[in-house]
């Protein structure tokens, strides 16, 4: 198919405008990367950032080395895996019955949900309740504490994504006497292989940046996630109370430098980024097509 | 049909299952691994029983791994179980709040400031702990407090008790003293830091304008300062000039205290800078610096002078490394506080003040477990050994010895890595100057004697006002208001001659008043 | 004999007419089972973990003691909501400044990620779409903490990069964080810059579920690339952003926290300072668990509020709703 001349500077334009955007959000990661290869004298230098003129590996060596680590990894990978998974089936399975105006009393159990996003009784009640399940200490809590398990806003959207499914769809699996979770499985589930990417996407990442629910509800200290480990070592850093507190034998060896810091920014980014090209095929069009002539 | 019936039953029943089973386990675990609130052995059956207590420690930075080398050791010397409380520096208030809502209250009890004290002692968590009663129980510790500053017991009290053991810091008496780039100040003709407050606008000046980088631009200040968070202690160099600081309290002609931004000297240092800001000798920027933003205009070479204590200008310090990698041949030449029209300059200094550590209320009635934890105390603060181990390590594997100073091993030096091993503050409150028995492990004689040379001569200013008042409650963004009126007065958006005295009156009308008659009832009981 | 209540015919007919309402309901209910064993175990999660706790609302209108927990704390009314509306705290600014803030995030932060996802859609060529979707999420994952400093140094009137440019065009330097008239510019700008490509992604995965029959329709009947984006594009994903932005307008009076609290400081409090920021910096100075609450509650009615009203209005539209 051959395109027209307007056609090709309209793709020219928008390209170029999405090279610009790209270029401007790019720049703060190659900044950090381009420090965390620093040596600390080139990552104190003023001025742009783009590659060290002195490399050096040591911020990585000491990020990697810093206590917790590896099983903050371990313990971060398996409540993005498991979390994500279970996620999705509590939130498809909670969906779907919302989806369907024919639920008695659908308005009702609609607002069971919604009503919890204004209304929450706070962190100390949750955490009571989390203790009293027996639950404080223990790797569950992070897939089952809120709000984790059930994202309201993702439920809401996917029941939306679900509503919008021709009915003819399931019609035809209905005739063939089909019950609900047939129909769930069979039709709904592939066509909505988007909304699920997405919603699959946003559980992932939620996981993977959670670090408050560790520090309340978990105590030992192999149990608590990667974040956690590593925020302490950006975080713990810019405020006043360092000045004070800083121990005088270490002097600046006792401060975090620049370099680790952002080293362990890239580490902490970079797994989830390359978790998204996995899910890119999700979001192919037509997935429709050919739907209504089987 | 059925299959997929079955099929989602069993991922139905699999998800509930292991969330039930998890639960289970995962309590029982934690049962195991964390005792319960309700282990400790209080239920002590008297003398001569050899029963370990528990002790439930709540302090910062907390030890990587539990039954760590330097848990271990404490617990074999003084016969007790210690059970760690994590909680993280970022949002202690928050999470420590969770934790005594849910029945855990810790039985060492470290408590960041007298704010802390106010707040918990009148949730009633903490136990009464009288002056007379510590003295008792740490008597050689005791002894240091009352070198350092004798009211040291008497800022952290509420309605008259005592809640906590006071910590002082010897380092917080040290002055702040200006630091300059060596570069620069010989480049402009001086070969000795300004004394006077004339000699110091000079210098600002003609760091500005004379270019002493040699780069050809005019990218260069004389001073900075922190804005983001630090305004109380911003522009030192000229508020110590008028013999005062910014929103500090100080003693008037008849004793009483007032702040010193009703104060002639305040309004005119604020009509100073507004001055400087003028004539572009401040760096504009100052407003959105951090402190990492502030020293960075240091090092590499926005601003010509720093303000920061000895530690940081020592070989080791940051202040000195960091300059020195981004221009080795450099150097920082140390003033004095300049002097100004009223007679001789001031150097801030924070003050030996420091955090507290306090006990919780069922210590109050457990006098088996107060005595112990007075014990440990005691010895964390007085006895060689268990001041080394706590807070450095063992001798050899984290350390050594030069000179009778500890020097940490490279691996070591950062208080984070200690974790691996228990070393660092979490049970070894008094580190690092925390008690003045042990600065010849803290500090090498070379330190020591740069702290003095650095500070010899300098009069220092430390705030009088130590603690809090209930009407701080009241007015809780009264610092917000005067953090904003600092920035206006400066950059000109309001003019210190005409506006100053209405900021005072407003100041003084949404609780400035109230605040100052509180404050000089409590300094009046303090005497 | 027992008197017996008289029944008149209308006293009957209700009764038989709720007796037969409750047999429908229960006749619908076990024709829908497999929907309801569905929605089970959702509805008991939330049941527990959220309806559970949620008498920890009451705190807003308590003075929490920790020792004697949330049910014995003593009773104080409306007091925290009093302390927030004292003229006093300034309480109107901020309030002014929240919902400023915020709405300027919504109407421009709002349709921001639908138009460029509207772009990454018109773009034919797949290997550039994958790099450039893919580089557009990068800035979602950096803190504000680490962005802070970034913005500070990139903003800067003397050396940052953006100020360099606009010399070249002689524009003089701004002092973007540092100056009142332009602080709350850069707070929604750098909030768009920083979400708008992780934004995109709900909008793609609705474009995705367009069916390109429709498309191809389109072209046989001679529409060009503007018609089919208004009358194929645009409508198919409406519901999407119909509920997106219920749900959007929900947080009216959560002006990005965090944003805030890394960016402001004493020369901008006047137009930067939020709810949140003064519920931080008074929340410092005290246990204002309670306190805290109620100023959570005000912001969660306010939203509950736009949430209906906005969903009236959309449904009035012809949309979907939210419910």
């Amino acid at each position: 198919m051959t395109y027209s001349w307007g056609d090709k500077i309209y793709q020219f334009v928008l390209a170029f405008i999405i090279c610009i955007l790209c270029i401007t959000m790019l720049y703060p990661f190659v900044y950090e990367l381009s420090i965390s290869l620093s040596t600390p004298a080139e990552a104190l230098r003023q001025g742009i950032h783009l590659y060290p003129k002195q490399l050096s590996l040591e911020a990585y060596k000491r990020a990697l080395n810093a206590h917790g680590i590896w099983y903050g990894l371990g313990n971060t990978v398996f409540r993005t895996v498991v979390g994500t998974l279970v996620s999705l089936v509590f939130i498809a399975l909670t969906a779907y019955p919302l989806s369907k105006k024919y639920l008695p009393h659908r308005m009702f159990y609609t607002w069971i949900f919604i009503f919890t996003m204004f209304f929450n009784g706070g962190l100390i009640p949750t955490y009571l309740l989390v203790k009293s399940l027996g639950l404080l200490d223990s790797r569950l809590v992070y897939i089952l504490a809120p709000p984790f398990l059930i994202s309201t806003f993702s439920m809401l959207i996917m029941r939306n994504f679900f509503m919008n499914i021709p009915a003819e769809l399931e019609e035809a699996a209905k005739i063939d006497g089909a019950n609900e979770f047939r129909t769930l499985a069979s039709i709904i589930i592939p066509l909505s292989k988007p909304i699920l990417a997405t919603v699959a996407l946003w559980s992932a990442v939620n996981h993977w940046n959670a670090w408050l629910d560790g520090l309340i509800y978990i105590q030992s200290p192999t149990k608590m996630v990667l974040q956690i480990f590593l925020r302490r070592l950006i975080v713990d850093n810019s405020d006043q109370d360092l000045q004070q507190l800083m121990e005088q034998a270490g002097g600046a060896a006792a401060v975090i430098p620049e370099t680790v810091k952002a080293a362990t920014l890239m580490l902490t980014v970079l797994p989830i980024i390359l978790l998204y090209p996995f899910l890119q095929k999700y979001f192919v069009k037509g997935i429709m097509v050919g739907s209504l002539k089987g | 049909m059925s299959k997929w019936k079955q099929g989602f039953s069993l991922v139905l029943a699999a998800v509930f299952s292991t969330t039930l089973l998890g639960g289970c386990s995962g309590g029982s675990k934690g049962s195991q691994e964390t005792p319960s609130s309700n282990a400790s052995a209080s239920a002590d059956s008297g003398a001569g029983s050899v029963q370990p207590l528990t002790i439930k420690w709540l302090s910062f930075n907390p030890p990587d791994k539990d039954g760590n080398a330097v848990q271990k050791y404490l617990e074999n010397r003084f016969n007790v179980k210690i059970e760690n409380m994590r909680i993280d520096r970022s949002n202690w208030n928050d999470q420590l709040n969770i934790k005594l809502a849910g029945g855990d209250v810790p039985d060492v009890f470290w408590l960041w400031d007298a704010n802390d004290i106010m707040l918990y002692s009148q949730q009633g968590v903490l136990a009464e702990l009288p002056t007379e009663e510590i003295k008792e129980n740490m008597p050689k510790y005791a002894e240091t407090v009352d070198q350092q500053d004798d009211k040291l017991w008497k800022y952290g009290m509420i309605d008259g008790k005592s809640y906590a053991i006071p910590l002082y810091w010897s380092v917080g008496s040290q002055p702040y003293v200006p630091g300059y780039n060596g570069k620069w100040l010989k480049a402009i003709g001086y070969s000795e830091p300004p004394t006077t407050l004339e000699e110091l606008e000079d210098v600002f000046t003609k760091f500005t304008n004379d270019d002493p980088d040699g780069d050809g631009k005019k990218d260069t200040y004389g001073i900075s300062a922190v804005g983001k968070g630090a305004i109380g202690i911003a522009f030192n160099a000229v508020f110590g000039a008028y013999g005062t600081k910014w929103n500090t309290w100080i003693k008037d002609k008849d004793g009483t205290l007032v702040n010193s931004m009703t104060t002639e000297p305040v309004k005119e240092a604020m009509t100073t800078l507004n001055k400087w800001y003028k004539k572009g000798i401040v760096d504009p920027e100052f407003i959105t610096n951090d402190w990492n933003k502030y020293r960075q205009a240091f090092y590499n070479g926005k601003i010509g002078e720093t303000e920061t204590d000895w530690r940081y200008y020592y070989p080791t310090g940051l202040v000195y490394q960091e300059l020195k990698k981004v221009d080795p041949d450099n150097e920082i030449i140390t003033g004095k506080p300049v002097h100004g029209p009223y007679g001789e300059g001031v150097a801030h200094a924070f003050g030996v003040k420091n955090s507290y550590i306090g006990m919780g209320a069922q210590v109050a009635k457990d006098e088996k477990k107060k005595k112990k934890i007075y014990e440990i105390l005691e010895a964390l603060a007085t006895d060689d050994e268990a001041y080394l181990m706590s807070y450095y390590g063992e001798e050899g594997t984290n350390y050594t010895l030069e000179d009778g100073a500890v020097v940490m091993k490279t691996e070591f030096a950062p208080e984070a890595n200690r974790g691996s091993y228990g070393g660092g503050t979490f049970y070894g409150f008094f580190g690092s100057g925390k008690s003045s028995l042990m600065k010849d492990f803290d500090f090498t004689k070379e330190q020591q004697d740069f702290a003095h040379k650095l500070g010899d001569g300098v009069q220092t200013l430390v705030d009088a006002k130590l603690f809090n008042v209930p009407a701080e409650k009241d007015y809780p963004d009264l610092p917000k208001m005067t953090d904003e009126y600092f920035i206006k007065f400066i950059t000109g958006e309001l003019n210190p001659a005409t506006d100053y005295d209405k900021f005072i009156d407003k100041w003084k009308k949404t609780g400035g008043e109230q605040i100052t008659e509180q404050v000089n009832q409590k300094y009046t009981e303090m005497k | 004999m027992k008197a017996q209540p008289i029944e008149t015919p209308l006293v009957a007919d209700r009764r038989e007419s709720e007796t037969n309402y409750r047999k429908t309901i229960l006749k619908e209910y076990v024709k829908h089972r497999y929907l309801l064993f569905m929605l089970l175990p959702g509805l008991i999660w939330y049941l527990i973990f959220y309806y559970g706790p949620m008498y920890g609302i009451q705190l807003a209108f308590k003075d929490f003691r920790i020792t004697q927990g949330i049910m014995d704390s003593p009773w104080v009314g409306f007091k925290h909501f009093d302390r927030m509306f004292s003229a006093g705290s300034g309480f109107g600014l901020i309030l002014k400044n929240t919902f400023l803030i915020s709405l300027y995030h919504i109407v421009f932060g709002f349709p921001a990620p639908i138009l460029l996802a509207l772009m990454f859609n018109e773009i034919r060529w797949k290997l550039f779409k994958r790099i450039t979707q893919s580089i557009t999420y990068l800035p979602h994952f950096l803190s504000w903490v680490v962005m802070a400093g970034l913005l500070v140094t990139i903003l800067s009137p003397s050396t940052g990069i953006v100020n360099y440019v606009l010399n070249l065009f002689g524009i003089d330097s701004i002092y973007f964080l540092g100056d009142k008239s332009y602080f709350r510019f850069t707070l929604v700008l750098s909030g768009i810059w920083k979400e708008i490509g992780w934004g995109t992604i709900i909008y793609l995965a609705a474009l995705a579920g367009i069916d390109s029959q429709l498309y191809e329709a389109a072209v046989m009947d001679g529409a060009g690339r503007w018609k089919q984006m208004i009358h194929i594009t645009l409508p198919s994903i409406m519901p999407v952003i119909a509920i997106m932005f219920i749900l959007r307008i929900g947080s009216i009076l959560d002006a990005g926290f965090d944003q805030v609290l890394n960016l402001y400081n004493p020369a901008v409090y006047e137009v930067g300072d939020i709810l949140d920021t003064y519920v931080f910096r008074v929340g410092l100075t005290q246990l204002q668990y309670s306190f805290t609450t109620a100023v959570g509650l005000f912001k969660n009615v306010v939203g509950l509020i736009m949430v209906l009203g906005s969903n009236y209005l959309i449904k009035r539209s012809g949309q979907e709703g939210l419910f």
